[in-house]
Order: structure tokens, then C-alpha cells, then sequence
């Protein structure tokens, strides 16, 4: 198969067996805890405050990448863990 | 009175919201003879949104918002709002495809927000707010199985009715933001008012005619007085502070520990407040289908606590539930290594929540033995309303004051504190009022900042009110905090 069919086939996976709604609930509750949510929200906040003729994609190109950095690292190792669990559950070695 | 350190201009027509919506190409898009293409094409993409956020495991609401370039599922796409492409953000498809059509509008295909390429901007419009806002509702009507026909029942005369014979309250009144005189020490009463005025279940109560004052005939009654700031407050134009004489004779013909100029403890009155709310309340005698009273401050702030007593010898569980009107927390953890650390509040919270070993034996009534048990206290019952004290105030040999700052959020997720901790589901809470102290434990001089309903911050110092920041306001030390429930904020 090749490797755009397997990605679509992973996704398909995810979606049905729920774990994609399970991961995204969980992510979102641990960017919630650690503050991160917080802090990006408030880094908008200011952004737009300041910004002349603010729109969406200006402050999504303003603050995607720093917010992504900002990411706990324990948070993206557990959720590549939860994927990883995920994909040893459904790939034959 | 605003102070002009305000950076955020504030046009006094319109009240504090600048209201910068909709855009021009939306406008001209609805003013012209493609209104009912637009508005049904619009209609059945929010449609495809709203319930693909509903059906979250089903693949083929995920197959219908799939990028038509990429065939991307499980990112964020827009669906054009003329023609059948759907094209996703992150590699640009739904910008392209503009680019190439030059179709002018798209729908997010999980939110149901209209996108307009040329602005490249999300855009609200009322017309197609109304629309997303309704299908909803249905859609939330009909996950809860409720038939219910919402029709209203106000005729045409009844909208003249009070066209005719009501009058708008000034624009400086609509926000309810006016400060409190320190009428002598009063700071302390100011700042709990604050916290009730900008309460959204005791403000639209109060709103409301919650309580009839022109028909109560009752001697000192606390909520006449709320009542009467209420109305102040959200139809007279004045922005000096108000004295709130009524409130002060009232409560200290209630309560005599309040006369006198002496600072007391904001905590303590919120109490007293609360609990001559509920004693002056039109529902008093109104109980609710569970027995329960269904006064306003019943309703805001009464949750459940449950105190499970454990014996180590038998496993039995001694469970006892007791109504909860407000937490107090202490902020250092003895068994800790570091017993003088302070505390975050999610912390608090923690230490509020587990079990502890009671030092003194107690006889255990299932098993005879005497053991020393352990006791856990966890929420059954989570109110709407979650007021928290800081246990800053230590009255042990020396009356001490901790002035550190303690950490707090914005969003405060109470799920592992109840008994449900293990739930899918959270219970999710948002701030929207802080108590601070300053100074020493008898001298001290409370101010608070309060949360509007467009989520400004706002700082109160006796008359004087100032625009703050979510950042000025996690960074102060907070005394009491005010959190409500999530959907209701």
C-alpha cells in the first residue's frame, strides 16, 4: 500500500475507534492544566490589541509558531506515546 | 469614574464593546438578489459543522468537510459557500481555490463561522449568526430528547406594550460598572458587592425583579438594599462612586459586629450577605422538587460536600454529605518536604481533597475496634457559583498574615476534587472575580477585579474603577476567588 493509503487508512482507524476523540480530549485537558492555554490566550489578546486592522490569519501567522514551541514537553511526549500505543495496536510489524 | 490610563478607546455611544463586526463584502453580499442562495447555501454548511461536532466517531461526517486537494480528514477545512469544494487551511487548498474561482466566502467546517478571503477574516453577520445559533440549539434540543416548542408567547401588543412605556437605560449604565464610596473602612463591603454585581446569576436575578422591593414589606430587608444598587447601578447615568447608606444601616442593624468603623474581614461578610440574602428572599418559602431552597443564593452557591471516614481495620466507609456554600484552603502543606511552601490554588485544592490520617482514635461502629482513621473530603455536588477563600489570615499564637503570591487561572478544571474524578466528562469552571488584600492584618485595604460580560477586566478600588488585564489580575494576590461554571460565563 502506499504510504498516502496507509496514512488514510490510520485516520479512518482513529476516527472509528474513538481514540482520536480520546487523544484531542486529552491533549486539550493538559493545555488547560499546564496553563499554556492561558498564556496563548492572553498572548492574543495583546497581539490584537496592538495590531493594525487585526484579522484572523495576521494573528494566527503572529503566534502559531510561538505557541507550538511553548508546548510542555511532557505533553507532546504523551500524546506521541498515546499515538505510538495506537498505531503498535493496529500496524502488523 | 474611568481613569484615562485606559488604553482601549471607548466610544461612548456604543458602551465599552467597540462594535467592529461584519465586513463589507458580507454586507453587500446579503443586500443583494443571491440573499436566499447565500443564506441556504449558508444554512446547510453550518449544518455539516455543528453536527460533525456532535458525531466525533463517526467517519462519515469526517469524509464530508475532507479536503478536496489533499484528502486530508483531521484538519481544519473551510467548505466554499458556492460551489461543492472544501478545501483545508494549513496547506492554503481553501486560499487557492479562492484564488482560482475567486469565490469570495467559506464556511469552517467545525465551527460553522463564516470565513470571507478578501478579509481574511472569520466574520460574525447577524443574519448568519442567528441561523448557526438555531440549528444548534436544535441539535442540542434533540441530543437531550427535549421536544419542547419554543415559541414565544409575547403578542404583538405586548411588544408595544413596553416599547411604548419603558425608556433604555443610558449607555453608561449598561455595563453596570460604577465604584462604591469608602464610607469609613467600607472596603470590605465594597468589594463583596462587586462580586455580586458582576455575578452573572445574582446580576440577571436581581435583573430580573428577583426580588419585588416595591412590594416588601419586611424591616431591614438585606435584599431591598441589593436590589436598590442593582437598579443604580444598571440605569443611572452617574459614574461617581456610590454611598451605599441603605446597605450600611441595614446590615448594621442586622448584624452589630458591623457597626462601627473598624476594617473587617471581606470572607466573613460574604457570609453574612449570603445568609441574609437567603433570609430575605421572595422564594424562602419556595423549596425546589428535591426539597432544597431555591433562593437565588441557594442557587448560585450551594454545592455538596461528601467526608468519607475510613477505618484501616474493617474497610468500612462512613459517608456523610453536607451542603457547601463556599471552600476555605489552607495554603501550606505540613507533610510535604517543604511544609512552608506555598501552595498553587490547583494544589489547594489537592491537599483539600486527600485523605487524611486523623490523629486522634476514633471507635469504629462496624468493626468495635479504635483506630486512627482516615478522613476524605470530596465534592458531590459542584455548585454554579464556586466562591473560594485563601486562608491568608492565620490566628495561631501570633496573628499572622501570608502575603505570597498564590498561583491561579483562568480556567480551573474542578473534575478531580468531586467524586467523579474519573469522569469523561469535566467540570469545567472560568474566573471572573478576584478579592485582594493589601497590607497588614488589622490596617488593610481590600480592592477586587471583576470580569465583564465581554470578558474585559475591570479593577475596583472604592470609587475609583480602571481597565485592567487577565495578566494584571493572575499576577495579583488574590484573597477570595470567584469561579463559574464553564457555559454559563
Amino acid at each position: 500500500m502506499a504510504d498516502s493509503q496507509i496514512r488514510a487508512k490510520v485516520h479512518q482507524k482513529l476516527v472509528e475507534s474513538g481514540e482520536y476523540e480520546r487523544i484531542s480530549t486529552h491533549l486539550r485537558q493538559k493545555l488547560v492544566e499546564s496553563g499554556w492555554y492561558d498564556q496563548v490566550n492572553q498572548l492574543a489578546s495583546e497581539k490584537l490589541r496592538f495590531q493594525d486592522n487585526p484579522n484572523f490569519d495576521k494573528l494566527v501567522d503572529d503566534i502559531e509558531p510561538k505557541a507550538l514551541d511553548s508546548v510542555p514537553d511532557e505533553i507532546k511526549l504523551d500524546v506521541l506515546n498515546m499515538i505510538k500505543n495506537f498505531l503498535d495496536g493496529i500496524v502488523e510489524k | 469614574m474611568i481613569s484615562d490610563s485606559t488604553q482601549l478607546e471607548i466610544n461612548l455611544d456604543r458602551g465599552f464593546s467597540p462594535q467592529v463586526f461584519g465586513c463589507p463584502h458580507v454586507k453587500q453580499l446579503l443586500a443583494s438578489s443571491s440573499r436566499e442562495i447565500a443564506l441556504r447555501s449558508y444554512r446547510q454548511a453550518a449544518l455539516v459543522a455543528v453536527e460533525l461536532r456532535h458525531k466525533d466517531t463517526d467517519l462519515s461526517a469526517f469524509e464530508v468537510r475532507r479536503c478536496r486537494s489533499c484528502g486530508e480528514i483531521l484538519t481544519t477545512t473551510i467548505i466554499c459557500l458556492q460551489c461543492p469544494f472544501v478545501g483545508c487551511r494549513r496547506l492554503r487548498h481553501a486560499e487557492s481555490h479562492h484564488t482560482d474561482s475567486s469565490h469570495m466566502f467559506g464556511v469552517d467546517s467545525r465551527t460553522g463561522n463564516l470565513y470571507c478571503f478578501v478579509c481574511c477574516d472569520y466574520i460574525f453577520n447577524h443574519t448568519l449568526e442567528e441561523i448557526r445559533a438555531n440549528i444548534e440549539l436544535s441539535i442540542t434540543m434533540k441530543k437531550l430528547n427535549r421536544h419542547d416548542n419554543i415559541s414565544s408567547m409575547t403578542t404583538r401588543e405586548d411588544v408595544a406594550l413596553l416599547e411604548n412605556n419603558a425608556r433604555l437605560p443610558p449607555c453608561q449604565a449598561q455595563a453596570g460598572l460604577r465604584g462604591f464610596q469608602n464610607m469609613g473602612a467600607t472596603c470590605f463591603m465594597s468589594v463583596i458587592l462587586q462580586s455580586l454585581i458582576h455575578n452573572p446569576i445574582i446580576r440577571n436575578d436581581f435583573l430580573r425583579g428577583g426580588h419585588n422591593s416595591m412590594q416588601c414589606t419586611r424591616e431591614n430587608c438585606l435584599s431591598c438594599c441589593i436590589d436598590e444598587i442593582f437598579t443604580e447601578f444598571f440605569s443611572s447615568p452617574a459614574t461617581t462612586g456610590f454611598g451605599p447608606a441603605q446597605l450600611l444601616t441595614t446590615a448594621w442593624k442586622t448584624q452589630r459586629s458591623l457597626a462601627g468603623y473598624s476594617e473587617q474581614d471581606a470572607h466573613e461578610f460574604l457570609q453574612f450577605v449570603v445568609d441574609q440574602l437567603h433570609a430575605t428572599s421572595d422564594q424562602l418559602s419556595l423549596p425546589t422538587e428535591n426539597g432544597e431552597c431555591g433562593c437565588v443564593m441557594h442557587r448560585a452557591f450551594c454545592g455538596q460536600l461528601e467526608s468519607d471516614i475510613i477505618c484501616p481495620n474493617c474497610n468500612n466507609t462512613t459517608v456523610t454529605v453536607d451542603p457547601l456554600m463556599d471552600l476555605s484552603l489552607e495554603l501550606r502543606d505540613r507533610k510535604l518536604a517543604n511544609a512552608s511552601r506555598i501552595l498553587s490554588l490547583q494544589e489547594c485544592l489537592e491537599k483539600f481533597t486527600s485523605p487524611e490520617k486523623l490523629e486522634t482514635k476514633y471507635s469504629c461502629s462496624f468493626c468495635g475496634t479504635k483506630q486512627e482513621v482516615t478522613k476524605q473530603l470530596k465534592i458531590k455536588r459542584l455548585p454554579l457559583v464556586l466562591s473560594i477563600q485563601l486562608k491568608r489570615f492565620e490566628h495561631s499564637l501570633k496573628s499572622n498574615k501570608i502575603d505570597d503570591h498564590v498561583p491561579f487561572s483562568v480556567e480551573l478544571d474542578m473534575t478531580p476534587y468531586t467524586t467523579r474524578e474519573r469522569s469523561k466528562r469535566r467540570y469545567l469552571y472560568e474566573l471572573f472575580g478576584v478579592v485582594c488584600h493589601q497590607g497588614k492584618i488589622n490596617t488593610g485595604h481590600y480592592t477586587c477585579s471583576m470580569r465583564n460580560r465581554e470578558g474585559l477586566w475591570f479593577n475596583f478600588d472604592d470609587s475609583t474603577v480602571t481597565l485592567s488585564s487577565e495578566k494584571e489580575v493572575l499576577a495579583s494576590k488574590a484573597y477570595l476567588l470567584f469561579y463559574i461554571v464553564k457555559d454559563l460565563a
